[in-house]
């Protein structure tokens, strides 16, 4: 089921003083199973664009495809595109309301007219997807949790409707290394079941580990587009959006600039690790 | 947020944004004297005249200040038909039980009616003018007598000036909200009646969390940058009273006087 926006603009408050163009005519399209990072200094239109996917913005001029289809023409169902499309806010911690983690959970299955075994199986499932337990966790208020454990309930939340396409907006911002890596993790294992992710993130280390495609925007243009190294390949180019590469990336960077003869399409920690465990055995390190 | 929210200020570089904003308050009283001292027609056509002067000067669009009448046309229509129908009059030209139609209910209907438009388009164009802020601090300028009855004035104002203040932000919260419970499938879109209300929950309650939330954690920050509470605060921008802004004031009541005399 791939994502295609086609020539989509977006204009905030048309019509008023206020009007400003989030979005210039974007064109990208997203294929089934990949794993898609967007990257873009504040106010580029990463928000925009995928609010936009998600239909939860309409288009001021072009369209929004999902496999084929255009998701905001009057004969498409809402509904569907609830069920096919999950959208993880920026602290989702704070769109819980229920008064048990269960309830909370299944907010929204309540609308895909499952029996109540289903619903409860669903439930358990993305409890534990996200790394709570289920038996202690379903009784308990979801406002009285810990921070980290409100923000696995809302992902989870989003995870029980399963979502063939996962959006993610800034979900590691504020989480521990521990907590980071585990959930990067946890995408992770998602998008080898098949869930076709895209998550906006600043952290270039977590996009060059996890994703395959890096989409790079400024000032509501698509600039870049292409796999993580190709992105990263140009350091002086993402400097001047403001932007960082993975720091591997930016240590080979630094390396070549001083003349060592280390590769330039080096993107992870393993990459530059072997590249410099060669570079010692070949005798290229001082 | 597509739509213009009502209320909202624009800004602008006319003659009436540069105003200081005590000076917009207390001519926005007089106006509203105005207002209620007329009741005639050759009165309600000088309103006119004068509302169509503001909006020129003000540079504020005939649609932004009418933008109201669409949410009000039901209250509208009901105060015109109450008073209608209740005016007890000598004369009605017809009568059924208790409902009397007169030509004085009618006319004091439309007195009414008209008088809450010209209110509301006054107050749109003062608020369309006038930053939150600076009405906020107005307001508190103009509150300060109250201070010798013993009234809080202070902390009465440093409320209102956070209240206004975090209107954007909790707006922009609600917005996200409601975007993050709608892609999870609650139906605000739904043009059901009791899906709607249903519907309200899952935005009311983590508005009021948010807001809580913020609330606390402002007070805290505003205690460890040493707010003990409104007295004795100095301010920030002192800024006297210009010559534009008495001619306003003059202008205002001058307007007053002569519309309560001549009508």
């Amino acid at each position: 089921m791939p994502v295609e926006l086609d020539q989509v603009s977006y204009t905030y408050a048309p019509g008023t003083v206020f009007e400003a163009a989030a979005l210039d005519r974007v064109t990208v399209s997203i294929e089934d199973g990949e794993f898609v990072g967007i990257m873009g200094h504040t106010g580029c239109g990463k928000s925009t664009m995928i609010q936009l996917i998600a239909g939860l913005l309409v288009p001021s001029s072009g369209k929004v495809l999902l496999d084929g289809c255009d998701i905001n023409d009057g004969g498409y169902r809402r509904g569907e595109l609830r069920k096919r499309v999950g959208i993880v806010f920026q602290y989702p911690e704070y769109q819980l309301f229920e008064s048990t983690v269960e309830k909370d959970v299944a907010f929204g299955l309540k609308h895909l007219a499952l029996n109540s075994a289903e619903v409860r199986s669903r439930v358990a499932w993305a409890l534990e997807t996200v790394g709570l337990n289920y038996g202690e966790i379903c009784r308990e208020s979801s406002l009285g949790l810990s921070g980290g454990e409100k923000r696995k309930v809302a992902i989870a939340g989003v995870l029980a409707m399963k979502p063939q396409i996962l959006i993610l907006d800034e979900p590691i911002a504020g989480l521990d290394p521990v907590a980071r890596d585990s959930f990067m993790q946890l995408l992770d294992r998602l998008h080898n079941g098949g869930t076709t992710i895209i998550i906006v993130s600043h952290n270039a280390d977590i996009l060059g580990d996890f994703t395959r495609r890096i989409l790079v925007l400024n000032k509501g243009s698509l600039v870049m587009d292409g796999a993580v190294k190709d992105v990263f390949s140009d350091v002086a180019q993402m400097e001047a959006l403001n932007l960082d590469v993975s720091r591997p990336r930016k240590i080979a960077h630094l390396l070549g600039q001083r003349g060592v003869a280390i590769p330039q399409d080096i993107v992870r920690y393993e990459e530059l690790l072997t590249a410099l465990t060669h570079l010692k055995k070949s005798g290229g390190l001082p | 947020m597509n739509r213009m929210p009502i209320g909202q200020y624009i800004p602008g570089d006319s003659l009436i944004h540069h105003l200081d904003a005590r000076v917009k308050l207390i001519a926005f009283i007089l106006l509203i004297s105005t207002i209620i001292l007329t009741d005639s027609v050759p009165g309600y056509c000088s309103l006119m005249v004068l509302t169509a002067g503001l909006l020129f000067v003000s540079k504020v669009k005939l649609k932004t200040a009418l933008g109201f009448i669409q949410s009000l046309f039901l209250f509208l229509m009901v105060i015109f038909v109450m008073n209608t129908l209740f005016f007890d009059s000598a004369q009605p030209i017809c009568s059924w039980w208790i409902f009397h139609i007169s030509l004085g209910g009618m006319a004091q209907g439309a007195n009414v009616v008209l008088r809450v438009i010209f209110l509301m388009i006054f107050s749109s164009v003062l608020m369309a003018t006038t930053a939150p802020m600076e009405a906020a601090f107005a307001l508190k300028s103009l509150l300060r007598p109250l201070q010798y009855i013993r009234i809080p004035t202070e902390d009465l104002a440093i409320m209102i000036s956070v209240a206004v203040q975090f209107i954007p932000v909790l707006m922009e919260e609600t917005e996200m909200i409601r975007k993050a419970q709608t892609a999870r499938g609650a139906k605000f879109e739904s043009a059901r009646l009791r899906e709607k209300a249903a519907s309200v929950m899952p935005l009311v309650i983590p508005i009021f969390l948010g807001a809580f939330r913020r609330a606390d954690e402002l007070s805290l920050a505003m205690e460890a940058r040493g707010y003990r509470g409104g007295k004795n605060r100095t301010q920030n921008k002192q800024k006297p009273l210009r010559k534009q802004d008495i001619l306003a004031l003059l202008t205002a009541a001058a307007v007053c006087f002569i519309q309560a005399y001549a009508f």
